[in-house]
């Protein structure tokens, strides 16, 4: 039996080749589409999962309430760890990771810049499952200024000498003993790291703050034992926090709570990172969109086969008679539709493969279908394989194996006005959901050229920013300002902390005729910042170079007057270790993402621990010029410190990384949506014109012209492409106005988005109906009396 | 074999309400060969139908090797029909895509028979019917004469104890339309029995009974003494 079905499938499929065709080649990319969107599906769900004992392991988060809400945090003072561990009988272990932070590292010439630097406990081998290639897990962060470091760093570093015992410098002054090699994390590991730090080296540093107020910069991970009760722990937690700080700060208006996130969780389900909250929203999106390819190939196999099932009425007629039943009949005509997927999958795992190295780039990541585990991705593509025929094949099984034999053997057909309404219904949905992908990516694009031209209230053209890596590069801030303003191009040199355009610190203030302290962001920036940057005073005046002598003085923004100051801002004080008098306001500036509304700053000229970055305004498009003369000059001033540039623009596209990917990849999908939807009418539109020559030939006799009728097939072909654009409106203005609520800043959605994607899709369907029509039209009148 | 009685087709549509067969009542013995004649649009083909169990009359009852079919649903009906109808068709009715081995074959796999048995039994009646040459041929690729051979083959594959024919020559010149007639009339000495539809006088003589219709009923009913 399985042969005969087979045999009759293969014969169905060459003869009617075109088809076939359209339907491997639909399916196919569908598939494919769909392969890729599993395999970052499954990537984004196996984040944190390669530890051991990863369900054993929670992150511990902080969350300030207050009467505005709650503050979600996970990087959370050292000494939480160690408090609970000492607390609580049902937690086993801690281990703390401390927040990323860059710095170099020299050995004899070699100098590394490397981003990924953090403090880790010693226990972080035995606690976590990453790998240690060199060394004993209980003793590489044993101790002070140990250092693991990633096996690429150490080839980098080291060439092919061992590095065990050898030291290298930290950011110029300090000094670490190499005690171990670690394996890179893998890509789905949320802690990353190029070297490792004994944590203990912090306890040996009077400068650091371990305690309970402050320096919120700790990762802290606990284990829990088996006796752990979430209810009986939640209970606990709340008189063990209130003895340690909430008491403290009773009349702050802040109470500190903690919460246990699972590990696995931390990626996708995080409260206190709005990277989970993407995460999982690309998910969703990318989601949607493998949905939808597929039914778009899914709709093109099932149109095909609804138009052309006249040819297949007289076989099912014949099998009827023969004995087949109406399931044996349905069972085969879904056994051929799943027979064209599996054969489409074949070809799907090979375009995957060629596609998978551009896609990898595409979404910054390291997929593989064939390393993607044992089971579960090989079951979920079967399983998507299986569910693509099912849908495909479902509609075209119900309707062949209904024919009543008695009707199709005498060449009879059941012939309706309604006859072709299945697949007009199908070519409309697969419209509408290609217009749907082609007027969300319109939009999207739309947003982020928005954005990136969005006047932030600086002037980022030009201006390029060097950080400050080491104490001594600090120290000599000054020095090496007035070296870069020596150089022809350079026109103004200023300095800061942090630089503004992706979010800055906050700390808590508190405002002239404020009792209670209120978090506000700070930027510590030098006199000659704000006019570097292009910020505008509006009232009062900039820092000068002697304030930095007087007593404590700050800027604020507008925002900050608005909020916080009735009128003239000028004098007014702000309390934190004493008082600031506010000496100018700047006009607002956004210093942190569009994604966020402009916020209450203060400004202020003594950092605690010197600047973090020069910045330089060079002349009119001499930014490349000047890079080299900058290098130079900083050589010569800082020959052990690494010369680190990046462009201000260039910076602040990195706050739309996430979005800017986003575009990328469903411009992408996109594309493949609206080419399948397009193979999809040509082939329907092929079919039902063959299946309508009859009618024309004979509008023929009765004299319409060729025109005519060719008018008359694209007006039929436009009107299923308008109802398709309109039904796409709604979804997309939905789907849009919750993408954009993710922005402070928005385009408004034009209706000539709309229009245009109208206009692209009915060129498009003219153009694969049109010359099919005119062949169609073209028809022999005399070929038709014959025909029939 | 068959018993028919008050046999009523009505088809229906929004408009139009035709009856097709009007309170036909026959019986019909095991070995024997009846031929129905009548104009065109008498109810021939929809008679043949319903005794093929390829469809249900509006009312009446039909008993088919002594179950009564009348009311019976699709599967039952297949059941009945794969086990014990052979058909044969004005226009031949053989899958295009299909050889001729495969088209013989067909009804054998729909009665789950085993692979090998299967074969022989395909073999043995393409050699009877002296088509086996042919085995590996497309439909397409044969005459007519040798399309409605290998039609007769496939309906007597299963062994079925009733063969059904819907004008089984009226696609074929005279010599092809004699062989193949020579072929039902060998079935009918053995054993099987045949109804045939035909507009065909001389078709009708092999026949030892003729049931003439008009309008959908039967006008006329002639049994005859010797066979041809």
């Amino acid at each position: 039996m399985f042969l005969s079905l087979l045999i009759t499938f293969y014969r169905n499929a060459r003869r009617s080749l075109g088809s076939t065709v359209i339907n491997l080649l639909g399916l196919s990319i569908g598939l494919t589409a769909g392969i890729l969107i599993l395999l970052y599906v499954f990537n984004e769900y196996s984040y944190d999962r390669f530890h051991r004992n990863y369900l054993s392991i929670n992150r511990v988060n902080l969350n300030y309430a207050n009467k505005d809400g709650d503050l979600f945090a996970s990087e959370i003072p050292a000494v939480v760890g160690p408090s609970l561990l000492d607390y609580f009988a049902e937690i086993q272990s801690f281990c703390r990771v401390s927040t990323n932070r860059n710095a170099y590292f020299k050995f004899n010439d070699k100098i590394i810049d490397i981003e990924n630097v953090v403090h880790a406990d010693s226990n972080f081998f035995q606690f976590f499952s990453f790998q240690l290639l060199k060394g004993t897990p209980a003793d590489v962060l044993h101790g002070i200024n140990k250092v693991v470091l990633t096996d690429e760093l150490a080839t980098n570093l080291f060439g092919k000498e061992n590095p065990i015992g050898k030291v290298i410098v930290m950011n110029g002054n300090e000094n670490w003993i190499v005690t171990g090699i670690a394996k890179k994390p893998p890509q789905n590991s949320s802690i990353q790291f190029d070297a490792l730090l004994s944590f203990e080296t912090l306890y040996a540093d009077p400068t650091q703050h371990l305690g309970w107020n402050g320096g919120n910069q700790y990762q802290t991970y606990i284990t829990v034992n088996k006796s752990f009760n979430k209810d009986v722990f939640d209970n606990k937690l709340e008189y063990f926090l209130d003895i340690q700080i909430n008491r403290k700060l009773e009349g702050s208006g802040f109470k500190v709570g903690l919460m246990l996130e699972p590990i696995q969780r931390m990626h996708l389900y995080s409260l206190s990172e709005d990277d989970s909250k993407a995460n999982i929203a690309k998910i969703r999106i990318f989601s949607l969109i493998a949905v939808f390819i597929l039914l778009i190939a899914c709709f093109n196999f099932t149109n095909m086969a609804a138009a052309s099932a006249i040819y297949r009425a007289k076989e099912t007629g014949i099998r009827k008679v023969l004995g087949a039943t109406r399931s044996t009949l349905f069972r085969q005509y879904l056994g051929e539709s799943i027979m064209l997927c599996l054969l489409a999958a074949i070809l799907a795992l090979l375009l995957t493969e060629i596609v998978l190295p551009y896609y990898n780039a595409l979404i910054e990541k390291d997929l593989s279908f064939y390393h993607s585990g044992p089971f579960l991705l090989p079951l979920a593509f079967i399983m998507l394989v299986l569910f693509t025929g099912f849908v495909s094949g479902i509609f075209p099984a119900m309707f062949l194996s209904a024919y009543q034999p008695i009707v199709t053997l005498k060449g009879g057909f059941v012939s309706s006005k309604n006859r072709h309404l299945l697949p007009k219904i199908l070519v409309i949905i697969q419209f509408a959901l290609a217009v749907g992908m082609l007027n969300s990516i319109w939009i999207i694009k739309s947003q982020l050229k928005y954005i990136s031209d969005f006047k932030t209230g600086f002037n980022t053209e030009n201006v390029i920013a060097i950080t400050l890596p080491s104490q001594i590069a600090r120290e000599k801030v000054e020095v090496l300002k007035q070296a870069f303003l020596q150089q022809a191009g350079i026109n103004q040199c200023g300095a800061t902390v942090e630089l503004p355009g992706a979010g800055v610190t906050m700390n808590g203030y508190l405002p002239e005729t404020y009792s209670q302290p209120v978090m506000i962001h700070v930027m510590d920036i030098d006199a000659s910042f704000v006019e570097t940057m292009g910020m505008e005073v509006v009232e009062g005046r900039n820092f000068d170079e002697i304030d930095v002598q007087k007593p404590a003085c700050c800027l604020v923004n507008e925002a900050y007057v608005h909020q916080f100051i009735e009128s003239e801002p000028i004098g007014k004080k702000i309390e934190r270790d004493g008082n600031m008098t506010i000496i100018g306001v700047l006009k607002d500036f956004h210093f942190a993402s569009l994604h966020q509304t402009i916020a209450p700053l203060i400004l202020t000229n003594k950092p605690y621990d010197g600047f973090n970055f020069v910045v330089v305004r060079t002349a009119e498009k001499e930014e490349n010029k000047v890079i080299d003369k900058l290098e130079k000059t900083w050589f010569n001033i800082l020959p052990n410190d690494p010369f680190v540039p990046v462009s201000m623009s260039s910076y602040l596209q990195r706050s739309y990384v996430s979005e800017m990917q986003l575009a990328s990849i469903l411009s992408w999908f996109t594309f493949l949506a609206v080419f399948i939807a397009v193979i999809g009418l040509l082939g329907l539109s092929s079919l039902i014109l063959r299946l309508k020559t009859k009618e024309l030939g004979i509008r023929k006799i009765l004299g319409a012209s060729t025109r005519r009728l060719v008018f008359e097939s694209l007006i039929e072909f436009s009107i299923l492409v308008l109802i398709a654009n309109v039904l796409a409106i709604i979804p997309v203005v939905y789907f849009i106005d919750s993408w954009l609520g993710g922005f402070s800043y928005t385009i408004s959605i034009s209706p000539v988005n709309f229009a245009l994607t109208f206009f692209i899709t009915l060129v498009i369907s003219w153009i694969s109906v049109g010359w099919q029509a005119i062949r169609a039209a073209q028809v022999r009148t005399i070929e038709i009396i014959k025909y029939e | 074999m068959i018993k028919a009685e008050k046999l009523t087709k009505i088809f229906r549509t929004d408009e139009v309400e035709t009856t097709a067969l009007n309170a036909v009542s026959f019986e019909i013995k095991e070995g024997e060969f009846v031929a129905i004649m009548g104009p065109s649009g008498c109810g021939k083909s929809t008679l043949l139908n319903i005794l093929g169990l390829l469809d249900n009359p509006t009312s009446g009852t039909y008993t088919f090797l002594d179950h009564e079919v009348s009311k019976s649903n699709e599967r039952q009906r297949a059941n009945l029909r794969k086990h014990n109808i052979g058909f044969v068709f004005q226009n031949f009715n053989l899958i295009d895509e299909l050889t001729v081995f495969e088209n013989v074959e067909l009804p054998l796999i729909y009665l789950n028979m085993a692979n090998r048995e299967r074969r022989e039994r395909v073999n043995e009646v393409l050699e009877q019917m002296q088509i086996a040459h042919r085995a590996k041929h497309f439909p397409l690729q044969l005459s007519g004469g040798q399309q409605q051979r290998v039609a007769v083959a496939r309906a007597v594959i299963a062994m079925p104890s009733l063969i059904l024919a819907d004008e089984p020559t009226g696609n074929l010149d005279s010599a092809h339309g004699e062989e193949v007639m020579n072929l039902l009339n060998e079935l009918n000495i053995s054993g099987t029995t045949i109804i045939m539809v035909t507009h065909s006088q001389r078709d009708a003589e092999y026949s030892r009974r003729v049931i003439r219709l008009f309008d959908g009923q039967i006008i006329n009913e002639n049994i005859k003494k010797s066979i041809i």
